[in-house]
């Protein structure tokens, strides 16, 4: 039975999925990719299998593909970079159930600390990309990609953006279909001579399916307008054009790889001027180009940061887009800082650093100090990416050898720690370096639902050759002013727990 | 019909909660909608907004441009302050008194309020003695939803219903004291628009 319903985009990924038959998601948490999770979790006959990294995650859906079901895997646009190996081995080894990779990535930074342009991916590991605009179309790109992962025997990305993911529309909702395990048995490139073959095979699928792109004239949709002025576009900078050119002709792009060429060389055939608008880097603009097609791209529009109507309408005025003056604000805002949960078990341990002056290397997550109030900015240390404030503190103690005035202490959480801490604390123990390094056991956010709020973290320092490990209640600062002070002058590697 | 609305706030105030008693009421009515949302950091003290566009025939962007907005209901009068930019020169600021103070650099708060009340079509409401008095403190975003209620270019009726079926599972007191909160600040907008014509 059909109905209507008001979904997220993050929602509609979901629905899609399920719609699609998939009964299995795998993700690592973090915005806007729990929603997803949670959302697919809460519908019928649905497993959620959260992962500790974004590589093992897509690891553990590439095995259900292997066996015969239909899988998500959703991953930040920065889960792709830790997921990339199993992704570029996807391509090669093929799928049996389908597999699609809704991969999210973040204009504006509204969640996260780059803005990279997950597009590259699609290239780079040689895979399909699908680019839905709105709620409605990310459930029916979702199911079309299940079943151009299974006809076209690759993985398929769907290529989405925290702001799709937190905007709601309409969506006429379907029931589940019933997707019957394929068993095909086990696929992989086992020797050079089968990587090739699989190459040149993905090529050919590649091909084939721009021939399908060039013809999906419901996915890859031309919207005849003015014969002056052309825009390609996709995605929502395709809502945004829409909204302030509609007189415009309009190539939206659905598929942003393989690129239907001979659909685009038709369109640029229609107009007299020709635009592409795209969040982020010129990934449509430079094909194009390269095509020997004349657009007007980031010329008119930025390279960083989301686009908006407005920033669209200036890029476009010239064509007619009315940029309508704006009331100001009649006073200077201050912007609202965020901070800590008020019930988070992290505090005392960030006051400790701050009363100690300590140089802190920290990780990813919501007790990134450097965002506490009232954490001084100049004494922020560092915080580069997931599971990096060990490596890098060791890396700063091996730059130097001049004692420095500020000691260094590294933090990490339960489960950026599973995530990729456990390896980086391994090297600095075989290097035989120097560390201290604060363990945040106690439940934050994310721990909650990965494997992380049930590890034995004390045991699996011991088990990489860590001598030196406490552990101190969170509340309790005094003992950990005291543990800090001995550990940063023991020499070799230190790990304080803190948990309840 | 055609109803843009930008809803601002601080995280917990209940934004997200109005913007589902209006989105259910424009799915109700056959309209088309599209509301985007910014959380992130809203559960730390951190400033939410909710774009609701609203209308009869297909809705394109899940933004509002720049100076097209017909309402701002702030629960929060800073946060409302913070979008005008968005505002129509005749559209409508409905914004709580209280400021939510947890930056060292909040305004001066006569300033604040007098940057509302001086666009010529807003009400400034004290909702937290409003929903104190019907209701309970909570219910402020409801006070407010009233308080904008004829602005929103959808029946007042059909709110009413969408904030029953909203709170339903909460019970028949809540779903009470929440109508009690919305027809509250439904009379104060009332009489102060009254006084201003």
């Amino acid at each position: 039975m059909k109905s209507t319903s008001l979904l997220s985009g993050s929602q509609a990924i979901a629905r899609g999925a399920y719609e699609a038959g998939a009964q299995h998601v795998v993700g690592f948490p973090g915005a806007p990719v729990s929603d997803i999770i949670a959302a697919f979790d809460a519908l019928p006959d649905t497993a959620a299998h959260w992962s500790p990294n974004e590589k093992v995650g897509l690891e553990v859906a590439l095995g259900i593909s292997q066996g015969g079901a239909r899988t998500l895997a959703a991953l930040q646009h920065i889960g792709m970079n830790i997921a990339a190996d199993p992704l570029i081995a996807s391509a090669y080894s093929g799928v049996n159930g389908g597999l699609v990779i809704a991969a999210i990535d973040d204009p504006g930074m509204l969640s996260s600390m780059n803005e990279q342009d997950t597009r590259h991916f699609a290239r780079a590991a040689k895979l399909p990309m699908l680019a839905p605009s709105d709620p409605q179309e990310t459930i029916e790109f979702m199911k079309l990609g299940f079943s151009m992962s299974e006809k076209y025997d690759v993985p398929v990305l769907l290529r989405m953006t925290t702001r799709l993911c937190n905007t709601r529309g309409l969506c006429m909702t379907g029931e589940a279909a019933v997707h019957a395990a394929r068993n095909i048995g086990l696929k992989s490139p086992k020797t050079v001579a089968d990587g090739l073959s699989r190459h040149e095979a993905l090529e050919k699928q590649l091909a084939a399916i721009e021939v399908f792109s060039t013809q999906a004239f419901e996915i890859n949709t031309i919207d005849v307008g003015s014969s002056d002025v052309g825009i390609i576009t996709s995605a929502v900078p395709y809502l945004y054009a829409k909204e302030v050119l509609p007189t415009a002709s309009f190539l939206k792009l659905g598929i942003l790889h393989p690129l239907p060429h001979k659909l685009i060389s038709y369109f640029a055939t229609l107009v007299k001027r020709l635009y592409v608008v795209e969040e982020l880097d010129p990934f449509l603009e430079e094909q194009i180009k390269a095509m020997g097609i004349t657009v007007i791209g980031k010329d008119a529009f930025p390279r960083t940061g989301e686009l908006t109507p407005d920033i669209v309408a200036k890029g476009l005025s010239t064509e007619g887009a009315v940029v309508t003056s704006a009331l100001s604000v009649p006073v200077k805002l201050p912007s609202r800082q965020s901070n800590l949960c008020l019930s988070c078990a992290h505090r005392g341990l960030m006051n400790v650093f701050q009363a100690m002056n300590l140089n802190v290397v920290g990780d990813i997550g919501c007790f990134n100090p450097g965002e506490l109030p009232p954490a001084d900015p100049e004494e922020m240390d560092a915080c580069f990416c997931i599971g990096a404030s060990m490596s890098v503190a060791f890396g700063l103690s091996l730059a130097s050898d001049a004692p420095s005035a500020r000691r260094t202490v590294s933090v990490v959480s339960g489960s950026t720690f599973m995530h990729s801490g456990l390896p980086a604390l391994a090297n600095i123990v075989q290097n035989s370096g120097t560390a201290t390094v604060c363990l945040l056991a106690a439940p934050s956010n994310g721990d909650s639902v990965v494997p992380a709020s049930t590890v034995d973290y004390r045991m699996l320092c011991e088990g990489v050759g860590v001598r030196r490990i406490r552990t101190v209640h969170p509340d309790d600062e005094q003992s950990i002013e005291a543990a800090l002070r001995e550990e940063l002058d023991a020499p070799g590697v230190s790990v304080i727990i803190s948990a309840r | 019909m055609n109803r843009d609305i930008i809803l601002a706030g601080v995280g917990g105030q209940g934004i997200l909660t109005i913007a589902a008693v209006i989105g259910y009421s424009a799915v109700e009515r056959g309209l088309f909608m599209k509301q985007s949302e910014v959380h992130g950091m809203s559960q730390r003290g951190g400033d939410v907004s909710s774009h609701m566009r609203i209308s009869d025939r297909e809705v394109h962007s899940d933004l509002i441009p720049e100076g097209k907005a017909d309402l701002i209901i702030g629960i929060e009068p800073m946060e409302a302050l913070r979008h005008t930019s968005f505002l129509k020169p005749d559209g409508w600021i409905i914004a709580n008194k209280k400021p939510f103070v947890n930056v060292t650099n909040y305004p001066d708060f006569e300033l604040v309020w007098k940057r509302v009340e001086e666009h010529s079509n807003s009400i400034l409401i004290d909702g937290e003695k409003i929903a104190r008095d019907v209701a309970n403190a909570k219910a402020v975003n409801i006070v407010l939803l009233g308080a904008a209620s004829t602005h929103v270019g959808l029946p007042v009726e059909d709110l009413e219903n969408a904030i029953r079926v909203m709170f339903a599972r909460k019970g028949d007191a809540i779903v009470d004291a929440n109508l009690r909160a919305f027809a509250a600040g439904q009379k104060f907008a009332a009489e102060k628009e009254a006084v201003s014509a």
